[in-house]
């Protein structure tokens, strides 16, 4: 596992006609190798936008975000999305699973990127993450799931290949609060036995009170609170 | 990689779009493929048709109609040629056989034709499925249309087209005193000449009151004519060889008669039927370019409802060519089985209309799957196929981060 290392990062959005608009202002960030951080700050600061730049989903206005010894914000969008693909597990807040696909298939898509076909060992692994997060067998379509049950999905799919890196988007935000803390247990537990750096974004204090690093972005700055 | 199940997923959340995006492709192929395959059948069924009929000696005027008379049975308003062209045709030394076409009778809807036995036997050529050639004016040999059986009596009734044959009896009275007797069965020809009934020429003159063409006396069938022959409608001569046609058409063209290859007459019908099937090949090019094009503003629609699949995709960290080739592989297999079914469809219906036609015109018409028509439904697949790419291109153009935003 390796830290990652934030130095100078900006981000910014292009707003024609007037100048950019500005999401964070340079900053400078060490979250050490399994690093357990929640990321608050009030809705439209920048949480989701923060995440994607970590991710490399879109690209950042400047610094450098480190993994090991590469360099993110150097690559370009095939580079990034095949670093993702390699590093990062992620959970959004509606699930983002593929109607039309079973359950398993569901979990076992981005196998896909690479593969023909799921190997054995995912398959049965796919399998025992979702046994294990208490979904039932035989698992029942994906239409029957509640919310609950389609985050659980979702966040198999995040780590059925055990990424370094698992980032969450308001994870519980769409969810009871019953389901809320199944998910936010699963999610910490997940990352404690992979030993992944985890990162969430929410508004859900229970869930934060779970992480040990505490980060907020409000006004175009990211502030440490703990 | 392997993009199979998600563009099934796709397909499948969708499949009420997804069917009728592929139906409509299919009508346009159908109608592409239909109209080239009944145009070439039609052709190659009226082309087979005057098979039988090397040269037709007729009376000047319409070639067309001539052809039309003589292969199609379908005298209009037919001229009769004198009856000395007959007799100079029979005596020539270039004509092999000949055989005047004579109309007058029929037996309910089946023309009765008077003939000679040459004209059965296509000189030797055709041997009967049944029985033998006629060798009596009473004898008759039907087509393999007719519902009789030999030694069958049939009463002719008098009506169909005469052409130029003075009546002044009512248009259907019944020559209840001239029955003839079924000897012999044709082979099926898929022309109209399968609902004929072949009688000797002779015994058609002599019901008509117009003799029997030999000299006072003489009751035998066949050439030569050497009495007082009546006039005929046409006249089918075999020539003897290739130099001999070509004499033939250029010495029975004159004043009297007019000589027409029944293929070269064909040949020019074919160019004017060539000209509406351009005027319908492109009419129907230009509904598949229609069909197309609302394909793919609907395949628009569909790749913006599945925007956020694909931003989910390329989070996930999907290589670029994994996310194009799911959306391509989406919008092809719908092309696939909308050519495929079209490409069936325009067969099924090129036959059907064919057939109905064809029953219409007594004209055997076969509608065979043809490469054309394969290479018209691949050409609108290759075009599909490559146009799929467009959407495809714009889905990854997008970024993935506002489609997650929402």
């Amino acid at each position: 596992m390796l830290p990652l290392q934030l130095q100078g990062v900006s981000i910014a959005f292009p707003n024609p006609p007037g100048p950019p608009r500005i999401i964070l202002r340079p900053t400078d960030l060490v979250l050490p190798a399994g690093a357990m951080v929640g990321l608050e700050g009030p809705s439209g600061a920048g949480k989701t936008s923060l995440l994607h730049a970590l991710a490399g989903l879109e690209p950042v206005a400047g610094g450098s975000i480190r993994w090991g010894a590469e360099n993110l914000a150097k690559l370009d969008g095939a580079a990034r999305a095949r670093w993702r693909r390699r590093h990062t597990g992620l959970v959004f807040q509606d699930f983002h699973l593929i109607e039309g696909l079973s359950v398993l298939d569901n979990v076992l898509l981005p196998v896909w990127f690479d593969m023909f076909r799921a190997p054995r060992a995912l398959r049965d692994r796919a399998r025992a993450l979702l046994v294990g997060m208490g979904l039932p067998m035989p698992l029942p379509p994906l239409a029957v799931l509640s919310r609950g049950e389609r985050q659980r999905v979702a966040l198999a799919r995040a780590v059925l290949r055990q990424p370094p890196l698992l980032l969450a988007d308001e994870p519980t935000a769409s969810l009871d609060a019953e389901a809320a803390a199944k998910i936010g247990s699963l999610l910490v537990d997940l990352a404690t036995t992979s030993g992944a750096t985890l990162i969430v974004a929410s508004h859900d204090p229970h869930l934060l009170a779970r992480l040990p690093i505490r980060l907020r972005i409000a006004e175009t700055e990211l502030e440490r609170l703990a | 990689m392997n993009p199979f199940p998600l563009a099934l997923a796709g397909l499948r959340h969708r499949r009420g779009t997804a069917l009728a995006l592929a139906l409509l492709v299919a009508l346009g192929v159908a109608l592409g493929v239909g109209v080239g395959a009944l145009e070439r059948s039609l052709r190659q069924g009226a082309a087979r048709a005057a098979d039988a009929f090397p040269l037709i000696v007729g009376a000047p005027g319409s070639p067309t109609q001539l052809v039309l008379t003589a292969v199609y049975l379908q005298p209009d308003t037919v001229t009769l040629m004198p009856g000395s062209v007959l007799t100079r045709l029979a005596a020539d030394a270039q004509a092999g056989w000949v055989s005047p076409i004579g109309f007058g009778d029929r037996w309910r809807d089946k023309p009765v034709v008077g003939v000679t036995a040459d004209f059965v036997t296509l000189g030797g050529r055709r041997s009967l499925a049944e029985g033998r050639v006629f060798a009596a004016e009473d004898e008759a040999v039907i087509g393999t249309a007719v519902p009789l059986a030999l030694g069958d009596p049939i009463v002719a009734a008098h009506g169909l087209a005469h052409a130029g044959v003075d009546e002044d009896d009512a248009d259907t009275h019944h020559h209840g005193d001239s029955p003839y007797r079924v000897v012999g069965r044709l082979p099926p020809s898929g022309t109209p000449w399968d609902h004929a009934i072949l009688v000797p020429i002779e015994r058609v003159w002599e019901i008509h009151g117009l003799g029997n063409g030999h000299p006072e006396g003489v009751e035998r069938i066949g050439p030569p004519w050497e009495g007082q022959v009546p006039g005929v409608p046409a006249v089918v001569v075999q020539p003897k060889d290739f130099p001999g046609a070509y004499a033939l058409r250029a010495r029975y063209r004159d004043a009297q008669s007019n000589a027409v290859f029944p293929a070269e007459v064909l040949v020019s019908l074919f160019r004017l039927m060539g000209d509406v099937q351009a005027v319908l090949s492109a009419m129907a090019m230009a509904s598949a370019v229609l069909v197309l094009a609302a394909v793919f503003l609907a395949f628009s629609g569909l790749v913006a409802a599945r925007s956020r699949d694909f931003a989910v995709l390329r989070a996930l960290g999907a290589p670029w060519r994994f996310v194009l080739a799911a959306v391509w592989l989406e919008l092809a297999l719908v092309l696939l089985g909308g050519v495929a079914v079209g490409l069936g469809f325009g067969w099924l219906g090129g036959w059907m209309a064919a057939d109905a036609l064809g029953r219409h015109a007594r004209v055997a018409v076969t509608v065979a799957p043809g490469w054309d028509e394969v290479l018209l439904a691949l050409a609108v697949l290759v075009a599909g196929m490559l146009g799929a790419l467009l959407p495809a291109l714009v889905v990854w153009r997008r970024p993935p981060g506002e489609a997650l935003k929402r």
